[in-house]
């Protein structure tokens, strides 16, 4: 009797086992799905971004910003438009390399992927290609509903110590696995930022968030909210992928 | 001859007259010697506050590569290092300690501000802890790893009150964003002069926070029994750290960025040099204080133009006043030539007449200076903030004594003294005997 209460405890436990297995596997396969959708494989990509952004102390400010991407070379460039006072400043992404460009001095500094950008709640590594299935694994995935979406909810650990954030979830919507909501926890697992991309918009195939809001968890009441248009998937020459480009552009 | 009966009598003959020189003296006196004291109080001052605030005079920094090549700032070389302390004489540390120190943002509620935190050994930095200038609440529970003295700057943007809890948010050495929350049990004064507006929390919590592993540490500070030592003893640890196996900076023609890429390694992630374990970068408390030493010149120059000028005016006061004199013992020096005086001995009658003047002016001045800078160290100055608390100690003004100084000003007053008489009495005893007695 004993024997057979052992031996149908493993057999459960390897079925439960093995149920898991699958599910994280599948929550692999969608992190996969997300990171081909949200990058530009053979094509270039740029569009117009326009961000408010909400601070509860400096009150609301709106930034324009072009957007330039080279997901095969690995680059990027942000070009900002509007407000007058930041017209000209860009941040140029070659490789691991990102330079921020100040027109008042002329001059390029060395900034960081987990720096925000422009004092946003935006950070620049928002901009960039996703690499979600090289920085983490799945470790959970739910099921549950995000309003009245079905949604797959993918619990991530970092695979090393040196991205931004060591957690995350990923509420990633059952029909066409684009994310609804992202939340990014800190290494003691405080909530830090919650992302909601409220619009997508298919472009080349691919699924492009249009309507973004970032929100600090923080700080009450920040929060940015990103709209993008102009979308164009034409080839852009790769002198703009250069410090002479921005220089250029401000002269 | 006994001249100095004579003079002494003489001048408390005229009493009148040797009082007012006795007072311009005694005033000049006071005036030099409080600038002098005031000035020396505000260097000591700045000198202690910057090491109370930086932890020492020698700062070591350590950073360390990743296998991606990422710079990260620690040290967990800790045997190298201690080797290289333990070989400086003892006797000219006055203590040494380890800290952390992270830059981020300090939230409360919808408020936030840029601030740094520095983790402290508590129960071994008794020297910050006696030089922490608390606005508000105390230093109970500081050991707390849950408890932050707040800097005055981040008090102020943040509207908290002593007892609230705040978030701290920052990113470990590998650059994950993590997150801390802290009671405030106390407001520490801002040192916005050399930049500094620290918060500090205890070392261990910090460290944990931070991803260190226990044992390891950011920056290590050396406190010395005498700041002239410092760049010797600097030098004494680089060579035994090299001689340990352990890395230094490229010197700074090698490598790029010089300098100031050196000092400020622990926020640059590239650079031209490839090292394993901990690369120590070494600093003294010249290096983050020219900017201050700069004020202090500007304010050591204006006390000496002060003490010139106040030299210059007492002079004149003097040979002014012995002139008048002159004039009124004209007869005098022409009866003390009648009875048989040389030119040279009424000469020495009055220089004596002036060193004794000079030497009851002085130690009126001198009493005059305790009696002002005792009253002025007695007033509070409670609203002090940023550079002005700098300059202070606990919220009053210090007036160090300096008694070479006191010496030297003796001596140099009387030698106006001196000069002031000489004048007037050779112009009196360029007259004849005939001329002096009409």
């Amino acid at each position: 009797m004993k024997k057979t209460i052992t031996v149908l405890a493993l057999l459960a436990a390897i079925t439960l086992t093995t149920a898991f297995a699958t599910t994280v596997d599948e929550g692999t396969k969608i992190l996969k799905i997300i990171d081909g959708q949200s990058n530009f494989e053979g094509s270039d990509f740029s569009a117009t971004l326009s961000m408010i952004s909400e601070d509860p102390e400096d009150g609301i400010d709106k930034t324009v910003v072009y957007q330039f991407r080279d997901d095969d070379g690995d680059k990027f460039l942000m070009l900002i438009k509007e407000p007058t006072i930041n017209k000209g400043q860009g941040y140029l992404k070659i490789d691991d390399n990102l330079w921020f460009y100040d027109p008042s001095s002329r001059k390029f500094s060395h900034t960081s992927m987990k720096e925000q950008f422009n004092n946003s709640d935006a950070n620049n590594s928002d901009f960039t290609s996703s690499s979600l299935l090289e920085d983490y694994k799945v470790v959970g995935v739910d099921e549950g509903k995000l309003g009245s979406y079905e949604v797959n909810i993918l619990s991530l650990e970092a695979l090393n110590d040196e991205v931004t954030y060591p957690t995350q979830k990923l509420y990633v919507a059952k029909n066409g696995n684009v994310t609804l909501k992202k939340e990014e926890f800190s290494k003691n697992n405080t909530l830090l930022r919650s992302s909601y991309f409220t619009k997508y918009q298919v472009v080349d195939g691919n699924y492009m968030p249009t309507y973004m809001i970032y929100q600090d968890e923080l700080v009450e009441g920040k929060k940015t909210t990103i709209q993008i248009r102009n979308i164009s998937t034409a080839d852009l020459p790769d002198s703009v992928f250069t410090k002479s480009y921005i220089e250029r552009v401000n002269n | 001859m006994n001249y100095l009966k004579i003079a002494n009598r003489n001048v408390n003959r005229h009493k009148k007259k040797s009082n007012m020189l006795t007072f311009a003296i005694a005033f000049g006196t006071m005036v030099i010697i409080v600038i002098q004291s005031l000035t020396a109080g505000f260097t000591v001052n700045i000198e202690n506050g910057i090491t109370s605030s930086l932890g020492g005079h020698i700062y070591i920094n350590g950073d360390e590569q990743l296998e991606s090549g990422k710079v990260v700032s620690m040290i967990s070389d800790v045997d190298i290092l201690q080797a290289a302390i333990d070989e400086v004489d003892s006797t000219l540390i006055k203590s040494y300690q380890k800290r952390s120190n992270v830059s981020g943002t300090v939230i409360f509620h919808s408020q936030s501000t840029s601030s740094a935190v520095v983790g402290i050994d508590w129960e071994k930095e008794q020297t910050l802890k006696d030089n922490l200038v608390l606005t508000e609440g105390a230093l109970v529970g500081i050991e707390d790893p849950n408890n932050i003295i707040l800097s005055q700057d981040a008090y102020d943007d943040l509207a908290v009150d002593i007892g609230d809890d705040v978030v701290f948010s920052f990113q470990t050495v590998s650059g994950q964003e993590n997150v801390a929350s802290y009671t405030i049990i106390g407001v520490v004064q801002s040192n916005s002069l050399i930049g500094v507006s620290s918060n500090y929390v205890a070392i261990d919590g910090l460290n944990e926070m931070l991803g260190l592993q226990k044992g390891e540490y950011q920056s290590l500070t050396i406190e010395l029994n005498d700041a002239n030592n410092m760049v010797a003893i600097q030098q004494t640890i680089e060579t035994s750290i090299e001689n340990n196996g352990g890395i230094l900076p490229l010197p700074q023609d090698d490598e790029d960025g010089g300098f100031m890429a050196t000092r400020m390694s622990m926020f640059v992630t590239e650079v031209g040099q490839d090292w394993e374990g901990t690369r120590f970068t070494i600093s003294n408390l010249g290096d983050y204080t020219e900017a201050v030493i700069s004020i202090l010149n500007i304010i050591n120059i204006i006390a000496y133009v002060i003490f010139f000028i106040m030299l210059v005016i007492t002079m004149i006061g003097l040979i002014n006043t012995f002139r008048l004199i002159m004039n009124e013992r004209v007869l005098e020096i022409g009866t003390m030539r009648a009875m048989g005086m040389q030119k040279k001995d009424v000469k020495k009658l009055f220089n004596i007449e002036g060193i004794l003047i000079a030497l009851k002016g002085v130690p009126y001045g001198l009493i005059a200076a305790l009696v002002i800078t005792r009253l002025a160290s007695f007033i509070p100055n409670n609203s002090s903030k940023g550079a002005l608390s700098l300059i202070l100690k606990d919220n009053h003004l210090y007036f160090p004594i300096n008694i070479g100084f006191i010496a030297f000003v003796a001596v140099l007053v009387t030698l106006i003294s001196l000069f002031a008489v000489s004048r007037p009495v050779n112009n009196a005893l360029k007259k004849t005997v005939a001329d002096e007695l009409r």
